[in-house]
């Protein structure tokens, strides 16, 4: 408790996040509560503890990262607990987490390929040849898969910018698990979610549900009227190309989460419910990094002109 | 009929606005004209948003062959013309599956 200026009395007040053992797509209901928690702002300092986390992929650590900087960004206090496993902190390190708060921690070098963790307010194409490069490490890819899936992510991107309303640009962050033989690659924003950009359009006012508006993102060309619509090609070009892959595709917005688990041979999207709604958007992509086989277009195959 | 994209658009190859320029100009002289030749003079287009505005669309309008026969593009480099072909193949696959296009009237 703090009293300040006689007759006024003013309340510290703190409140502990702790955040479990692993940082996956399968904890978002337990990450997603937390986010929501931070959201709240019932506190004037808000502790994000890590001491228990043992594992974060790339979408836990842009969770984790854009709740920090809303929270930052609101003025509220905050302070961190560095995970007590030291090979979390030193992938917290490599990752770019530490840079990215300026936090006085380990350094360490993640020997995998990797996109450390970024946010942008425009397209970044350096960091898209990047992210490119990160596939392309462990997938054998023609020229012309290597253009599409550039594309495809500066539209994923674009979309962030131009129809998220999103004050913070957009997150991305990507790690190559070269002993699972997968690649993580998390885009995500803080935006107004894809249903809520969806139904600004006449012609999509009668969605209800997030994992409609989800669904319906990831068709192709599919985007709103007047120019606040969410992915036309990116997603729908992802999803074929996971599908491919036999990888998995994740999109949580809302209160809604769509999975298309093509690595498990599930080729229909699995729609769950959220407990703990995310307001944003977060598009996770995982992939397989088996070197078997050659990615390439129909197009490369057959041109028509 | 000879287009040549960087006379119409300048710089402006980016967006759907830019592209729809394009495609208003090939849909209005379609029946009138046998062919369109289409100059890029090689410069970079890069844009999924410009070349499905501009020509993509077509796919949707007409078949295979139609589109052959009429459109021929020069000085295009590479890139742009795999996404291209990448763009046409989509709309086209699109076309398969009985969309009818009313949800592309947007901007991406």
């Amino acid at each position: 408790m703090l009293l300040s200026g006689g007759a006024q009395l003013c309340i510290e007040t703190l409140m502990e996040l702790f955040y479990p053992r692993l940082h996956t797509i399968a904890y978002t209901n337990s990450l997603f509560r937390l986010y929501n928690q931070a959201k709240a702002r019932d506190c004037s300092k808000l502790i994000f503890d890590l001491t228990s986390t043992e594992f974060i992929t790339p979408m836990g650590i842009i969770l984790l990262a854009g709740t920090i900087s809303e929270c930052l960004q609101s003025g509220m206090r905050v302070g961190y607990r560095s995970p007590k496993k030291i090979g979390t902190r030193k992938f917290l390190a490599g990752i770019g987490f530490n840079d990215f708060f300026n936090l006085q921690d380990l350094n360490h070098k993640i020997e995998s390929p990797n996109v450390q963790l970024r946010r942008l307010d425009s397209i970044d194409y350096l960091l898209t040849d990047q992210i490119i490069y990160v596939f392309g490490n462990s997938i054998n890819m023609t020229d012309g898969v290597k253009g599409s899936l550039k594309l495809a992510l500066n539209e994923l991107m674009s979309n962030a910018f131009d129809h998220s309303e999103s004050k913070r640009g957009c997150y991305v962050c990507a790690q190559s698990y070269p002993q699972a033989k997968s690649i993580r690659l998390c885009i995500a924003d803080f935006g107004i979610g894809i249903l809520r950009a969806l139904r600004k359009s006449p012609s999509f006012g009668y969605l209800q549900a997030d994992a409609d508006g989800i669904i319906l993102a990831v068709q192709e060309g599919v985007t709103s009227r007047e120019g606040m619509g969410y992915a036309g090609y990116g997603l729908s070009h992802i999803n074929r190309f996971e599908k491919v892959n036999q990888g998995r595709l994740c999109i949580i917005s809302g209160n809604g989460k769509v999975v298309w688990d093509y690595k498990n041979q599930k080729y229909r999207p699995l729609r769950q419910t959220m407990h703990f709604p995310f307001d944003g958007t977060i598009i996770n992509l995982e992939i397989n990094s088996d070197k078997k086989g050659l990615y390439f277009l129909k197009s490369e195959e057959s041109s028509l002109f | 009929m000879k287009i040549n994209i960087q006379k119409i658009c300048g710089k402006k190859t980016v967006t759907r606005d830019d592209g729809e320029k394009i495609h208003d100009i090939i849909v209005k002289e379609w029946d009138h004209s046998p062919t369109f030749i289409i100059n890029f003079d090689n410069i970079l287009v890069a844009s999924v948003s410009f070349i499905d505005e501009a020509f993509g669309k077509l796919a949707l309008e007409h078949n295979k062959d139609a589109l052959r026969q009429k459109l021929k593009f020069e000085k295009m480099v590479d890139y742009d013309r795999a996404l291209l072909n990448d763009i046409m193949f989509s709309r086209f696959r699109q076309k398969e599956l009985g969309q009818n296009g009313n949800s592309f009237n947007g901007k991406m």
